[in-house]
C-alpha cells in the first residue's frame, strides 16, 4: 500500500496554483477531485483547508515571513504554502494541534521535499510557543490593499464589518422550488433528516442551513426540489416583479439561478429568454434548467449587440441584467477573487455594464422595468454606473425599491455582509416612460 | 539485497493468485529482505510479493513514521473480522492515486514469522485496511476493483499513458 494521502500536502498545491498562478478556485477543486478520488472527509478537510488559505493568505503570509529566518525559495514556493496549511488550522481551525503539525510535516514527503520537514516542524512549533505579533489590522490584512482602500472609503460606517464577514464560513442557503412543494415541507424533510435548517427570514422561498452540506445529500437535489443560492440574490425575482403573460429577457442569465428562480415562480406563463455570452456558460445554464425541470428560451449571444439575436416584436415587459462585476460583494463565498481582481478589472467592468446598460435599453418597452443588478459593494458599478445611466436616458425613471434587509441608496438598493447576514448585492430599478 | 520492479497496473501479472509458502527457508527470507527495501524505497507502507511477480504469500509491511518497525505475514488467513471503515487507499503498484474503498474496521489473522512460527495478529484502523489490501494482492486482487467501471478505466488509461510516455 502506499503511504496515507496528505491532505495537507494537496492544499499546499491547490492554495499555490490559486494564488500564485491564477486559477481559479472553481476550477482547481473540481480538478483535484478528479485526480484523486477522496472519501467524504478528507474531501471536506481539503476543502476548508483551501478556502480558509485562501481568505486568511494575506495574514498568514504575513505570519510566515516572520517566523521564516529567510524566505523559502521560489522555486520550493510549495513548501510556503504547505506552512501557510500548518498556520491557518493552527490560529483558525480547532484541530489538535500535535495532529496538525505532524501532518503538515509530513506532507513535506509527499511534496517531495522531505528535506524540509525540520524547517517546517520548526516554524510550526515556534508559532505554538508565541505567535509573532500582527498589526492591529490582521482582518484588513487578509484583503489586497486596493480592495481594502475601496471598501473603506464607499463605506466608512460599515468597513469593519464587512472585511470580518469577508473572511467567515457564509451560511449556506437554500432556493425551494415552488413547483414541487412549498418551503414548509422541504423544511420538513430537512428536519426528518436531522438537518439544522430555518426559513430564511428574508426571501420566502429562502431556507438557511446551520451547516454546509453537500448537494447531493440534500433531499431531491437530483430531482429540482431546492437549488443553492444565497438570500441577496434571491431578491432578484421579487424586485424585477414580472407578470403572468409578459415577456422577459434576462440578458446575464448563466449558470441560471436567477433564470430558474423566475420560472419556478411563475411556471409556464412567462416567455423567457435567456442569454449569455459564454457558450461553456450557456451549457451549465441548459444543465441547471434540466435539473428544475424547467424550459426557457437559451441564446448563446452578446447581449449588447442587439443585432445578433432575435427579440420579440415590439421589446420586452422585462429587462433583467445580472451584469458581470467585480464581485466584490461575495468575497466570502469566492475566496479566490480577491487574489485575482484588480483596480484595472474594475475598470473594464464599468465599461461593459455601460455598453449592456445602453444596448439593451432600446428593447424595453414603454411602461417596462429593467432591473440592474451586480453581486458588487463598490459604487461605480452601482450608484454611480446607474446615476450616469439616468443622466443620459431622458426616458428612463428610476423606480424606488425597499427591502428590509437593505440599504437604500440614491439609486437603488445595497446589501451588504456583515450588516445584513447576506452577499453584497445592489439593485436598482428604472422604468422607461411611457 | 536488493530493489525489485513493482508491477504497475494493469499489468496482467498482478492477477495472479500466490500459492503458500511450504517452507520457510533462506530464500523465502531473502525475499522479505528485499522486499522490505524495496518498499522502503518507495515509501510505501506494505508490499505484497504478487506486486514484485513473486507469486508466494509472503506480505511485508511498515506503518511507523520512523520506518523501522517492519511487520512480516506468511501465509496469513483472516479467521474473524468485524465492522466497516472507509479509507482512502493507494497502492504501490497504482502510482499517485487514491480513492476510498470500504472495508473491515478489524481483523483476526494468524500467520508465519520469518523464523516459520505461527502467530494470532489482532489489528483496527489502517492496520487493519493494509492487511486486507495486501491480502488481496495474494489474490490477484487490486484495490480499484472495488470502484465504478467508469473510475477504473480512467485510472487504466491514465498509467497507460504513463507508461508510454515516462518521466513527461
Ligand atoms: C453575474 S453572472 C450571471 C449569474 C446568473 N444570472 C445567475 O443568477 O446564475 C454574469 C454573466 O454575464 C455573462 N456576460 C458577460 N457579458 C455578457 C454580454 N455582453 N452578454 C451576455 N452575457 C454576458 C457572463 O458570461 C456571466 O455568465
Ligand atoms: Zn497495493
Amino acid at each position: 500500500m502506499a503511504r496515507k494521502l496528505n491532505t495537507r500536502a494537496l492544499a499546499a498545491r491547490a492554495t499555490r496554483q490559486i494564488i500564485d498562478q491564477g486559477r481559479s478556485l472553481d476550477a482547481v477543486l473540481p480538478s483535484l477531485f478528479e485526480q484523486v478520488d477522496l472519501s467524504a472527509q478528507n474531501r471536506s478537510l481539503l476543502q476548508e483547508l483551501v478556502y480558509g488559505v485562501c481568505r486568511w493568505y494575506g495574514e498568514l503570509d504575513a505570519l510566515a515571513g516572520q517566523l521564516l529566518r529567510s524566505p523559502i525559495r521560489n522555486k520550493d514556493r510549495e513548501l510556503h504554502f504547505l506552512l501557510l496549511v500548518g498556520l491557518y488550522q493552527l490560529r483558525h481551525l480547532d484541530t489538535a494541534q500535535h495532529a496538525a503539525v505532524a501532518e503538515t510535516v509530513s506532507g513535506c514527503q509527499q511534496l517531495n521535499k522531505a528535506w524540509a520537514k525540520k524547517l517546517i516542524n520548526g516554524c510550526l512549533r515556534s508559532y505554538l510557543r508565541q505567535p509573532p505579533e500582527l498589526s492591529a489590522d490582521a482582518a484588513h490584512l487578509s484583503h489586497p490593499k486596493w480592495i481594502a482602500g475601496a471598501l473603506e472609503t464607499a463605506w466608512p460606517d460599515y468597513y469593519n464589518d464587512i472585511v470580518q464577514a469577508n473572511n467567515q464560513r457564509p451560511p449556506m442557503c437554500l432556493r425551494v422550488n415552488r413547483r414541487q412543494g412549498s418551503r414548509d415541507q422541504y423544511l420538513e424533510q430537512l428536519h426528518k433528516q436531522n438537518f439544522s435548517a430555518l426559513a430564511d427570514p428574508y426571501s420566502s422561498d429562502g431556507i438557511v442551513l446551520q451547516q454546509a452540506a453537500p448537494v447531493t445529500a440534500l433531499p431531491a437535489f437530483a430531482e429540482g426540489a431546492v437549488s443553492v443560492q444565497d438570500t441577496a440574490a434571491q431578491l432578484a425575482c421579487d424586485l424585477l416583479a414580472a407578470q403572468p403573460g409578459e415577456s422577459v429577457l434576462d440578458a446575464c442569465a448563466a449558470p441560471g439561478g436567477k433564470t430558474a428562480h423566475l420560472l419556478e415562480r411563475h411556471d409556464d406563463q412567462l416567455a423567457l429568454d435567456a442569454l449569455d455570452i459564454s457558450a461553456r456558460r450557456c451549457e451549465q445554464l441548459q444543465a441547471t434548467l434540466n435539473r428544475l425541470q424547467l424550459d426557457a428560451h437559451v441564446v448563446n449571444a452578446d447581449a449588447a449587440d442587439t443585432q445578433s439575436w432575435d427579440q420579440p416584436d415590439g421589446g420586452y415587459d422585462r429587462i433583467m441584467i445580472d451584469a458581470p462585476c467585480s464581485g466584490l460583494g461575495v468575497l466570502r463565498r469566492h475566496p479566490d477573487i480577491r487574489h485575482h481582481r484588480t483596480a484595472a478589472d474594475v475598470d473594464n467592468l464599468v465599461a461593459q455594464q455601460q455598453r449592456l446598460l445602453h444596448g439593451l435599453w432600446p428593447l424595453l418597452k414603454p411602461g417596462g422595468r429593467m432591473l440592474y443588478l451586480t453581486c458588487s459593494i463598490l459604487p461605480a458599478e452601482n450608484n454611480d454606473q446607474i446615476d450616469a445611466f439616468l443622466a443620459s436616458h431622458g426616458d428612463a425613471m428610476l423606480t424606488e425599491l425597499s427591502h428590509p434587509s437593505a440599504l437604500v441608496l440614491s439609486h437603488g438598493v445595497q446589501t451588504l455582509p456583515g450588516v445584513h447576514e447576506m452577499d453584497g448585492f445592489f439593485y436598482s430599478a428604472l422604468t422607461k416612460a411611457s | 539485497m536488493a530493489i525489485l520492479d513493482i508491477l504497475v497496473y494493469p499489468d496482467p501479472r498482478l492477477r495472479k493468485v500466490a500459492k503458500p509458502v511450504q517452507s520457510v527457508d533462506d530464500n523465502i527470507r531473502q525475499l522479505v529482505r528485499d522486499m522490505l527495501e524495496t518498499m522502503y524505497d518507495a515509501e510505501g507502507i506494505g508490499l505484497a510479493a504478487t506486486q514484485v511477480d513473486v507469486h508466494k504469500q509472503v506480505i511485508v509491511m511498515d506503518l511507523s513514521e520512523t520506518r523501522d518497525n517492519p511487520l512480516v505475514l506468511i501465509n496469513p488467513q483472516i479467521v474473524e473480522q468485524d465492522g466497516e471503515q472507509e479509507y482512502d487507499e493507494g497502492c504501490l503498484s497504482i502510482p499517485e492515486y487514491y480513492a476510498p474503498v470500504k472495508r473491515a474496521e478489524s481483523v483476526k489473522i494468524t500467520a508465519l514469522n520469518p523464523e516459520g512460527e505461527i502467530f494470532d495478529l489482532q489489528a483496527d484502523g489502517l492496520l487493519a485496511v493494509c492487511i486486507q489490501h495486501e491480502m488481496d494482492h495474494l489474490k490477484g486482487k487490486v484495490f480499484v476493483d472495488y470502484l465504478s467501471r467508469l473510475k477504473q478505466d480512467r485510472v487504466r488509461k491514465k498509467l497507460l499513458k504513463r507508461q508510454r510516455a515516462p518521466a513527461a
